[in-house]
This record gives C-alpha cells, sequence and structure tokens, in this order.
C-alpha cells in the first residue's frame, strides 16, 4: 500500500465522524468509520504515518461523542493487560515454547485483554468463538456452560479489534494458522459484519476492563477492576502525557520544582566529581566552583594570582597540562 | 505525455499509474493554492465570483480526469497495482478536501444551504467510495498491495 494512502482514509474518516455529529444514528456510515479505523490500524505496520493520524481521529471521535468507536482505549488496555500477562508469568501467544506445546492451550486475546461481565462476573471465551462462525459467543453470554469454564481458569479472555487485526496482519499468530490470503479475507469480512463486536467492547457499560500496571499509568490505587468512563481515559492520557514529558528526576513531577526546592540555579549548576569514575570516556568537568579553582600544586588560584592577559606561555602549559591530567588524559 | 494532454477531454489510454500520480499530485497543488492563496478580489461572497470559479473549474477539471481515466487505471481492473489504489483513492480525497472548504465558505459567508448541502452530499460520497475502495483491495493479497511502490513521494510535494 502506498505511505500516503492513510491520509485518503483519515480524510474520508474524517468526513464521517462530521456527518455523524448530525446523524449519530446511521449505522451504514457507523460501520463505514469503523472499517475505515480497522483499516488504519491494519495499515500501520506498513505505514508509520497511520499511528499519528490514528492517534489524532481518536481525538476528533471523542470530541464528536463517539468515543465507543475510538481505538485508542483498546490499544492502552491491550498494553496493559500485556504487562500484567507478563508480570503473573503467563505465557504470550508469540512465545514459541508455548507454540511448541498444547495447541489447546493456547487462548486468543492472552495477549490482550480480559473483560468480565459486571453483572455476572462472568465473560466470553474466545476458545468457543474460535470454533462458532456466528460469532453468538461474543454477546456476554450468561449460560452455566461459561460458568465452568469460568472457574477453571482466570481470567477468561476475549479479543479486541485490533487483536484481530494482528490476526489479518499475520503478525501475532502467523505461527499457528495459515496465512493465505483466503483466511485472512475471511477474516476480514466477519470482522466488518454489522454482528462484529469489535469495537463495541469499548463501551463502558457492559463489560469491565481489568486494570494492570502497565505504562505505570493505571497504579492509582492498583485497581484489579474498574470501569474506563470517558472522563477516566481522559486523565489517564494526561497521566500519559505527562509521563511521556516528565524529567529523569524520581520525586519531583517538575525540574524547576525541583530546583527551586533545592534553591539550585540550573544556569549555574555544577557537576559533582566522583573520582571512582573513569573520566577518559567522559566530557570535561565544568565544575567552576571555588575550590576546584584552587590550583592543586601550590595552593594558589589556578591563574597563580595573576591577570589572565600577564600569564607567560609556561603558565599556560602548566594551567593545560593540569587540566588535561583533570579530565583523565595524562593517563595514558 | 505532457500535462496539458492529460487533462484535455478525451480518454487516454497510454497513461501510466505514475502519470495519474502525478496528475493527483498536481490537483493537490492546485486545491493547495485556491484555498490558502486567496485573493482580496476573490468575492467569497460571491457565487459568481472567482472564488467559487475557481471551485467549479477544479471541480470539473477532477470529473474530467476520473471520467477519462483508461481502463486499466480503473477498479477493479487495476486492484493490483498500488500506484492506481492510490490514484482512485486520492482522487477521492481531493474532491473531499475541495468540498470540504466549500463547506466552509458557504457557511461562513452565509450562501444558500443548497451549496453546502450538496458539497456534502460529495463528500459523503466520496469518503464512501474510500471505503469502498479499501474494502475492494483488501479482498486481495495483500502481500501484492504492500510490495514496495514506485512512486516518489516527492510527488505529493509538486506545484
Amino acid at each position: 500500500m502506498h505511505p500516503f494512502a492513510p491520509l485518503g482514509l483519515h480524510i474520508a474518516s474524517r468526513v464521517f465522524i462530521r456527518y455523524l455529529k448530525t446523524r449519530p444514528n446511521d449505522n451504514n456510515i457507523l460501520s463505514s468509520l469503523q472499517f475505515l479505523i480497522t483499516a488504519l490500524q491494519s495499515l500501520k505496520k506498513s505505514s508509520l504515518f497511520s499511528e499519528s493520524l490514528l492517534t489524532q481521529l481518536d481525538v476528533d471521535l471523542q470530541s464528536a461523542g463517539l468515543g465507543h468507536v475510538r481505538s485508542l482505549k483498546n490499544r492502552i488496555n491491550k498494553n496493559r493487560m500485556n504487562k500484567d500477562s507478563e508480570l503473573n508469568g503467563m505465557q504470550r501467544p508469540d512465545d514459541p515454547l508455548h507454540l511448541a506445546g498444547d495447541s489447546k492451550t493456547r487462548r486468543f486475546g492472552s495477549q490482550c485483554m480480559y473483560i468480565v461481565n459486571s453483572k455476572t462476573n462472568q465473560s466470553t471465551d474466545l476458545d468457543k468463538h474460535n470454533t462458532d462462525k456466528s460469532r453468538s459467543s461474543f454477546t456476554s453470554s450468561s449460560n452455566s456452560g461459561d460458568q465452568s469454564i469460568q472457574n477453571n481458569r482466570k481470567p477468561s479472555v476475549t479479543y479486541d479489534d485490533e487483536f484481530e487485526m494482528d490476526i489479518i496482519n499475520g503478525n501475532d499468530i502467523q505461527h499457528v494458522h495459515s496465512t493465505d490470503s483466503c483466511n485472512n479475507v475471511s477474516s476480514r469480512n466477519t470482522m466488518t459484519s454489522p454482528s462484529t463486536p469489535s469495537l463495541h467492547h469499548a463501551d463502558s457499560h457492559s463489560p469491565l476492563w481489568i486494570a494492570g500496571d502497565d505504562l505505570n499509568i493505571f497504579n492509582t490505587a492498583a485497581p484489579t477492576t474498574g470501569t474506563i468512563s470517558d472522563n477516566e481515559f481522559q486523565m489517564i492520557m494526561e497521566q500519559h502525557t505527562d509521563l511521556v514529558y516528565r524529567a529523569s528526576h524520581t520525586d519531583e513531577e517538575n525540574p524547576l520544582d525541583f530546583y527551586q526546592t533545592h534553591g539550585i540555579d540550573p544556569s549555574n549548576l555544577t557537576i559533582p566529581i566522583d573520582n571512582s569514575v573513569n573520566l577518559s570516556y567522559t566530557l570535561p568537568n565544568l565544575d567552576i566552583s571555588h575550590a576546584e579553582l584552587q590550583y592543586a600544586g601550590n595552593g594558589d588560584d589556578i591563574f597563580g594570582n595573576k591577570d589572565i592577559q600577564d600569564l607567560n606561555d609556561d603558565d599556560w602549559k602548566r594551567l593545560l597540562d593540569a587540566e588535561a591530567l583533570n579530565m583523565g588524559w595524562g593517563n595514558s | 505525455m505532457a500535462l496539458s494532454e492529460a487533462l484535455s477531454s478525451g480518454e487516454h489510454s497510454e497513461m501510466s499509474s505514475l502519470t495519474g500520480m502525478v496528475l493527483s499530485s498536481y490537483m493537490c497543488g492546485k486545491i493547495l493554492h485556491h484555498l490558502h492563496r486567496v485573493h482580496p478580489n476573490d468575492h467569497e461572497e460571491d457565487l459568481n465570483g472567482t472564488f467559487w470559479s475557481r471551485h467549479r473549474e477544479i471541480d470539473n477539471t477532477l470529473s474530467n480526469i476520473s471520467l477519462n481515466l483508461p481502463s486499466h487505471l480503473r477498479l477493479p481492473a487495476g486492484i493490483d497495482e498500488p500506484n492506481t489504489l492510490f490514484l482512485n483513492i486520492c482522487l477521492h480525497t481531493i474532491t473531499t478536501c475541495l468540498h470540504q472548504t466549500a463547506i466552509f465558505k458557504a457557511d461562513t459567508n452565509k450562501l444558500p444551504q443548497s451549496v453546502s448541502v450538496q458539497s456534502m452530499i460529495r463528500c459523503i460520497t466520496s469518503g464512501a467510495e474510500i471505503a469502498s475502495i479499501m474494502k475492494m483491495a483488501i479482498q486481495t493479497d495483500m502481500s501484492t498491495v504492500c510490495r514496495d511502490h514506485l512512486l516518489p513521494r516527492s510527488c505529493l510535494t509538486m506545484n
């Protein structure tokens, strides 16, 4: 696909979003919009341009009141559950050791997210989805059959739209499934069918999203379960933005606050000397504190209490050699 | 093939997909001029003014290009060619951009409602066409579609 093809999809999506502002019940346009978003997610594997366009689309969708269509929340949840599953020692689907074992132990979506029905504390089983072409099992079934499955393992898994696009791209399940075009096309066709539940799991009314610790943006009070509403999503994104732009200081949020509380002028910040560090491959120390200005040999000022314009060649040579030694160059 | 020949009416059977891309890039540049280099004498509030005359001229040119595309640059015949795919997407994208601006200008200058409604219909149609093209494209082997394109990116920065 041409690298600028996502631009056309993005513009078409924005037209649809604008149209859906006035007619939010037009399901035909809504399904086309969902398809374009999933297509953009697919194209981001080949064109990095798609990622920024998707982010922009998420913002547009949120402002248009179409938050249930947006994809970023799903991606964040996927990343969270990735990290969570790794912390719990769960094997990832692309783990070669796992693939070498019994294929029945592998579950779709174990890399993605976990959904628990808020009322029945049950969730759908994606293994059933593999054999059920009609996808009737995705309607948050509450029959007794799922109860036993729920008790045998924790937690049950489902999938999200992006994971399904991973299936399409052969990115994730390539080792297990045939990646011929027929299978891919069938996946795509079912994905865009009206009965496809993709993206609808983002609806904050029915499922509960089990939170993890990924990206360190969900670790407030370390919730294990919770529903992400639009407001919470906005707060999470703001925290994430803060994390991205946070300085390397661990305790203080704002580096300027750090300087102010410690009475340090950042423009005159001195670098402490650590003699245990080999300075051969480091930049010269720019510390110009008074102690450093004292010349080590005779205790005089580094310029020997002379005006810099009065220094002769010997003085300059002595100064430069001393500085060279300080920088570690004289060791060799 | 000269640019003027490609823009003239009549079917151009010798037009390649790369020529089509250059043509669409030219139209992108033309729309850029149309939108961002507004002249004081454009008279956006007058439907017979320079701005709206230019808008209709670009719209007609786009329609001519779409009508005169050779058969191998149309879909689904050229679905295996990435440049053909992008050319068709690009033509609809340009149409969308043109009419989005028309909606904005019509609303700003309080022009008759029919102007913005017509442009909105064109935008929705183009968007639906892009979605349709993508649905058509994914029916093919993605390895063919995703193969490395031959189009230099500078084509989009022409003009």
